[in-house]
């Protein structure tokens, strides 16, 4: 039977079951230790009670009026009104992270950008200067060397001589480029490509030749001159750049990456010039590549590239050769209206003495013409193809043997890679906390004076 | 269930108040015994605010008074936490001698001593029990034990006093 006395002060306090109160009841009564331990405990209880401190009550009224008081109500806000403002600054930190290095990648892309709007200014110029003027505007601005012909449309090929001998230049006669297409008429052989709003005629004969036609495809003239006199009038509404650039980059391999060169070349409609592999003396593999590409495809490429690996070194540069292009063209317009006049002026002219002047300023002439069409070749093509010099270098091999022993080493250097972007991030998390304290701060100052004097 | 809190679970707000009313020098003295004067009032009003917050969730299987012992126990819990100090029973108890002429069956000084001796569990039972009058299930609800462990802790506790105590401290 269980002891009694372990009993006892339920009993007293009546928590006991009825049959259990009845048997320690019965136990006290026959024994007089367990009467008098009983009387202790009952005493005890009481003099506990009288004991306990009844001090005066204070603050009822004050919190039955905030009872009463009604509560703006913001659900979980109000209960944690600190979260939502930490959830705002993480949201903030966030968004940041993600877009301040794209706003960085844009920077150096602007940089690009503010070169081409100074071209595309410098083009500006040059068409208000010269280009864009009536039918007697002035080619060359200036650039042409004093020996040779200022380009001009008084050059021997105003509108009004042209127009006997030339149906489609009598369609406009304004000098806009919008006008100038509107009028033409016509299409070079050639492209004509995108980003030149200007009709431009090509080689198409690989000697500087020119093929005109009427849309309903006439051939109406072929000359030695690529450039025409309404072609001279032609506005650039895009600058003419000149774009290079000279990468090194770190990848995990040298083959891939000239691999992935000769795709991406294929992708932009570009072609790698040359390539060359070497081994460093600490047999660090190195290839170099020299690398082509539109240069509307130029950017494009860049990114790509940079995305393959760690870029080491990066230099780019663009040259507005916008002003150049439009004085070759206007000298080979020029040199062309010349020499038309000199072969007319010789089939006209009997005496011997004047024909032979004319035949050596003729031979000058074109001499001089077929100098200047090769010039504009070499700098249509190095405008319209950029130049990536590329330098790939890899992982030294001995690295890559020593890697490859076993995948508890990179399973290893993965996880320090990985450990070390996560302290990275949290890293750029504090500093974007920091950065942004001066907004972020006031609301959290906010909110928690707002909890306290909410809990108060 | 207490009529006025189901009211105050349908957001009634004087029914609050008037459980306020009743319950509050119950709640205070409590959370005094506990906590002292300075934070008694603080830890009073916090526990009928968290009451007004969650009185939905009151069943009505215990009193009410009881589930807002429940919530005063936990508030002081935390006041203390937040106050960088424990909870302390050295408030529950009259710091005045007997007085002339009083008559007690124990020296209130001596009992004030057996009972700072006890274990913080013990003590918590017997001022649940002797001093806030609460039954053992009451208790047992209050500070989330079962009831045998209460009828346990208070019958050691007596005990304890009574050893503490010895016969010469008997008037």
């Amino acid at each position: 039977m269980k002891d009694v006395r372990e009993d006892l002060k339920a009993y007293i306090d009546g928590e006991l079951p009825e049959a259990r109160a009845q048997e320690v009841e019965a136990a006290i009564a026959s024994d007089p230790a367990l009467q008098q331990e009983v009387h202790f405990m009952r005493m005890l209880g009481f003099e506990i009670k009288r004991a306990a401190s009844e001090a005066p009550v204070q603050g009822a009224a004050a919190t039955i009026a905030k009872l009463r008081k009604p509560r703006a109500s913001f659900g979980f806000m109000a209960k944690f009104p600190v979260l939502p403002a930490l959830a705002t600054v993480i949201l903030v930190a966030g968004i940041s992270a993600v877009i301040f290095p794209v706003f960085a990648q844009s920077k150096v892309a602007a940089s690009d950008s503010v070169a081409m709007s100074t071209a595309r200014k410098g083009g500006a110029m040059e068409s208000e200067n010269g280009l864009k003027g009536t039918g007697e505007a002035t080619f060359g601005s200036g650039a042409s060397s004093t020996s040779e012909p200022q380009a001009s449309a008084g050059g021997g090929m105003s509108k009004s001589q042209a127009a006997p001998n030339q149906d489609w230049y009598e369609q406009g006669t304004d000098t806009s480029a919008d006008q100038a297409r509107s009028r033409s008429g016509f299409e070079g052989e050639a492209d004509l490509k995108d980003k030149s709003d200007f009709y431009r005629t090509r080689d198409v004969d690989g000697a500087g030749g020119l093929t005109l036609k009427t849309k309903d495809n006439r051939v109406i003239d072929k000359k030695e001159s690529t450039i025409t006199p309404t072609q001279a009038h032609r506005v650039y509404k895009q600058p003419q750049l000149i774009r290079n650039a000279d990468l090194s980059v770190k990848v995990e391999s040298v083959h891939k990456a000239q691999s992935s060169i000769s795709d991406l070349a294929k992708k932009l409609n570009g072609f790698v010039a040359n390539t060359a592999l070497n081994i460093q003396e600490d047999r660090t593999p190195e290839a170099t590549m020299t690398f082509r590409v539109p240069v509307e495809n130029f950017d494009a490429a860049l990114i790509e590239i940079r995305n393959m690996g760690e870029v080491l070194a990066e230099n780019s540069k663009s040259d507005d050769v916008t002003a150049d292009v439009a004085d070759k063209e206007s000298r080979i317009v020029t040199y062309a209206d010349m020499e038309k006049n000199l072969i007319a002026e010789l089939a006209k002219t009997k005496d011997a003495n004047l024909r032979f002047q004319i035949r050596n300023r003729l031979a000058e002439v074109r001499a001089n013409l077929k100098s200047i069409k090769a010039q504009y070749a070499a700098l249509r093509d190095v405008a319209d193809f950029s130049t990536i010099n590329l330098t790939f270098v890899g992982r030294p091999q001995g690295e890559d043997a020593r890697q490859s022993q076993g995948w508890s080493d990179d399973t290893w250097t993965n996880a320090t890679n990985s450990s070390r972007g996560i302290g990275r991030f949290f890293g750029a998390i504090g500093m974007y906390l920091l950065a942004y304290a001066p907004f972020w701060m006031p609301v959290v100052i906010v909110g928690w004076i707002v909890a306290r004097k909410r809990r108060a | 269930m207490d009529e006025r809190a189901q009211r105050a679970a349908r957001g009634d707000r004087e029914a609050m108040a008037q459980i306020a009313v009743d319950h509050y020098p119950a709640v205070y003295r409590f959370c005094v015994r506990r906590l002292g004067p300075d934070l008694a009032a603080d830890a009073a009003q916090e526990t009928f605010l968290t009451a007004q917050k969650a009185i939905k969730r009151f069943d009505g299987t215990s009193a009410l008074s009881t589930w807002l012992f429940g919530i005063a126990l936990n508030t002081c819990r935390n006041l203390a936490r937040k106050r960088r100090t424990e909870m302390s029973y050295e408030h529950a108890w009259d710091v005045a001698a007997n007085e002339p002429g009083e008559s007690t069956l124990v020296d209130r000084q001596a009992l004030r001593g057996a009972l700072k001796k006890l274990s913080p569990v013990h003590l918590e039972v017997v001022i649940l029990h002797e001093v806030e009058g609460l039954t053992y299930e009451e208790a047992a609800t209050v500070i989330g034990v079962p009831v045998g462990t209460v009828k346990s802790r208070l019958h050691h506790a007596f005990l304890d006093l009574r050893r503490y105590l010895g016969v010469e401290a008997m008037a």
